[in-house]
């Protein structure tokens, strides 16, 4: 069931980010097309400069864009006209949510690689630009280390999964108004994303401000990596908990308080 | 056991009580019309059956288990309301019929669709409102299901097309299968009733066979629902 | 085909006149097999359980035979079907001339418009 939930949802959510997708790529491409053009014909130098706006504009909206299509396909579908079908299918709910949170998962995941992609285009074969990259690349993990930005990496990652279970908790709370659900739905999100940095403080900085020797590590110029990457592994988790809460909190909104219009 | 059962349900929005102590059962076999003026509780009575929507208090039972995903594996609803995805197209509609609903029967479905002459190919947005209906109503039809429930069928729809959708439910409707029709729109569909069901204000005031009214009360179901609900 | 059926008289009783007549005007013939219960449910536009009470009555009346393979059939028996146009031409009798009596119409003048309206044909 999951599987044939996501199926259907991934090509729908695919059809709408493909065009801002095909931009930024082609934006990308014609970038430096102009970037290369601009070396034989200097008066290029203002239409180049216009399309190197443009390409970072585009890799800026490509995430937002991206976010916005997933939630509002979810809007959509489990509170307005198409929930009817949604919610009569025979699913359950808690399975109907996690597909779509993975299909926000996968999509920012798509976005990311499509960035990532654009941006090697734009700077294809501009001398030593891989080479530099590489360079800082290398020094950095022999800094930080490799476990270190393995964790960096994961929290992205986990940052979507953890948006998306605020914003769907969100919604479910903001359909249980007969009026003005969308509204409310920011309203509710606004609340949580505060009581993320409430909790956030609670669990992650006040323990270690009262814990005087944890306090001296972090302040002095010793501080191990270890350290820091035990302290991010634990706000890893304390995020990873309270999106499985954000999760059940809205299973259990769309089970029991479902409410469309 | 009956098909579906409700049992003392209340169902209150806040302080409104849209439902109030619902004592009913559905039974195999029957054509029951749900009728009653707008606001009186049909639609949260279908919604509860659904699993749209949980009861304040009492319970809803059908096959004797509270709604729920095998509830629904038997029930095909067809909402007031344009549900599918516009996007899609008819046959990308019906693949995904037939991929949730075991009992869907796909050849039903394009014969339906064929005899009025619409494209498989064809995005159901540029389809008009009537026709859009129309395929929701066959998709809806295209199941074997145990219980069918058609939400106002007939409303805002031409006389010709009227008539399509009748004939289409009569002539698709599985033997055995139980239906309700919710509609104001009682003088068309009152002979393929077999139960009358009057609700309002959130009570059921009625509940009877339809020929029954007939032989007793000596009138049509339209008129007595006149009467009854006399302003 | 939608028969008006009046809406404040029992359906299954008006189907039953209704399919007496067809059965005795030749419309299904002797030994015919019938539509099924969903056809005759969408030709006349009425609820399936009263299309099957009306063939039951039929059926207690031995008008229609009931193969439990193959579906229901109209009787082989001329002579009931024969008896059932007759009692139906009696009853559409009857009622003209109870009408044509309280319109003061003699038996001549009746009889007299039946000869006239033959020679016509």
């Amino acid at each position: 069931m999951l599987a044939k939930l996501m199926k259907y949802d991934l090509k729908s959510l695919l059809k709408g980010v493909l065009p801002i997708y095909l931009i930024g790529i082609v934006l990308a491409i014609v970038s430096r097309l102009f970037d290369v053009l601009v070396d034989h014909l200097s008066f290029l130098s203002i239409p180049a400069g216009f399309m190197l706006f443009f390409f970072i504009l585009a890799m800026i909206a490509i995430p937002f864009f991206t976010l916005g299509i997933v939630v509002m396909k979810y809007y959509n579908t489990m509170v307005k006209d198409e929930a009817y079908l949604t919610h009569t299918l025979p699913v359950k709910k808690s399975t109907l949510v996690l597909s779509k949170i993975i299909d926000g998962f996968i999509l920012m995941v798509i976005s990311t690689i499509v960035i990532i992609l654009c941006i090697a285009i734009r700077l294809f074969m501009i001398d030593g630009v891989f080479t530099a990259l590489k360079e800082v690349w290398l020094s950095s993990v022999e800094v930080l280390g490799l476990s270190f930005w393995i964790i960096i990496i994961v929290a992205f990652f986990l940052g979507f999964i953890s948006f998306f279970t605020c914003v769907f908790a969100a919604i479910s709370f903001g359909q249980k108004h007969n009026n003005n659900k969308f509204i409310m739905s920011f309203v509710y999100y606004i609340a949580i994303y505060y009581i993320n940095q409430i909790v956030s403080v609670v669990l992650l900085i006040v323990p270690v401000y009262l814990n005087k020797s944890w306090w001296n590590t972090l302040n002095s110029e010793n501080v191990s990596i270890e350290f820091i990457n035990g302290y991010l592994l634990v706000a890893l988790v304390i995020s990873l908990v309270m999106s499985a809460v954000y999760y059940f909190i809205t299973v259990n909104n769309m089970t029991k308080k479902l409410n469309l219009e | 056991m009956s098909l579906v059962e409700f049992h003392n349900v209340d169902k209150n929005y806040g302080a409104k009580k849209a439902l109030s102590d619902i004592n009913l059962k559905i039974e195999r076999g029957h054509i029951y019309g749900l009728l009653g003026p707008n606001g009186s509780g049909k639609t949260t009575l279908i919604k509860l059956i659904n699993d749209l929507l949980t009861p304040t208090s009492g319970e809803v039972l059908i096959n004797g288990l509270k709604p729920g995903v095998e509830s629904k594996k038997i029930i095909s609803y067809l909402p007031e309301r344009t549900y599918l995805n516009m996007n899609l197209r008819v046959e990308e509609v019906i693949a995904y019929f037939k991929d949730f609903y075991t009992d869907f029967d796909e050849d039903k479905a394009h014969k339906l669709l064929d005899k009025l002459k619409i494209d498989s190919k064809t995005k159901l947005k540029t389809l008009s409102k009537g026709t859009k209906e129309k395929v929701q109503l066959i998709l809806v039809m295209s199941r074997k299901a145990d219980l069918y429930i058609l939400d106002e069928p007939i409303g805002g729809v031409d006389p010709a097309s009227r008539d399509y959708i009748l004939n289409t439910i009569l002539e698709n409707f599985n033997e055995g299968s139980s239906m309700i029709i919710c509609t104001h729109l009682i003088a068309d569909i009152e002979r393929i009733l077999d139960d009358v069901i009057f609700i309002n204000d959130g009570k059921i005031v009625l509940n009877e066979s339809a020929e029954e009214i007939r032989s007793v009360r000596k009138m049509t179901i339209d008129n007595l629902f006149r009467e009854e609900f006399k302003c | 085909m939608k028969f008006d059926f009046n809406g404040d008289k029992p359906i299954y009783k008006q189907l039953v006149e209704v399919l007496k007549y067809d059965i005795a005007t030749g419309e299904y013939q002797a030994g015919d097999k019938l539509p099924s219960v969903r056809e005759f449910s969408a030709m006349f536009f009425v609820n399936p359980n009263t299309v099957q009470r009306a063939l039951n009555e039929l059926e207690d009346e031995k008008l229609i035979i009931t193969n439990r393979t193959s579906g229901k059939f109209v009787t082989d028996d001329h002579k009931l079907i024969d008896n059932q146009k007759k009692s139906l031409a009696i009853k559409a009798l009857e009622e003209c001339l109870k009408k044509l009596e309280r319109l003061n119409i003699s038996d001549e003048q009746v009889i007299k418009y039946i000869k006239d309206r033959r020679e016509e044909k």
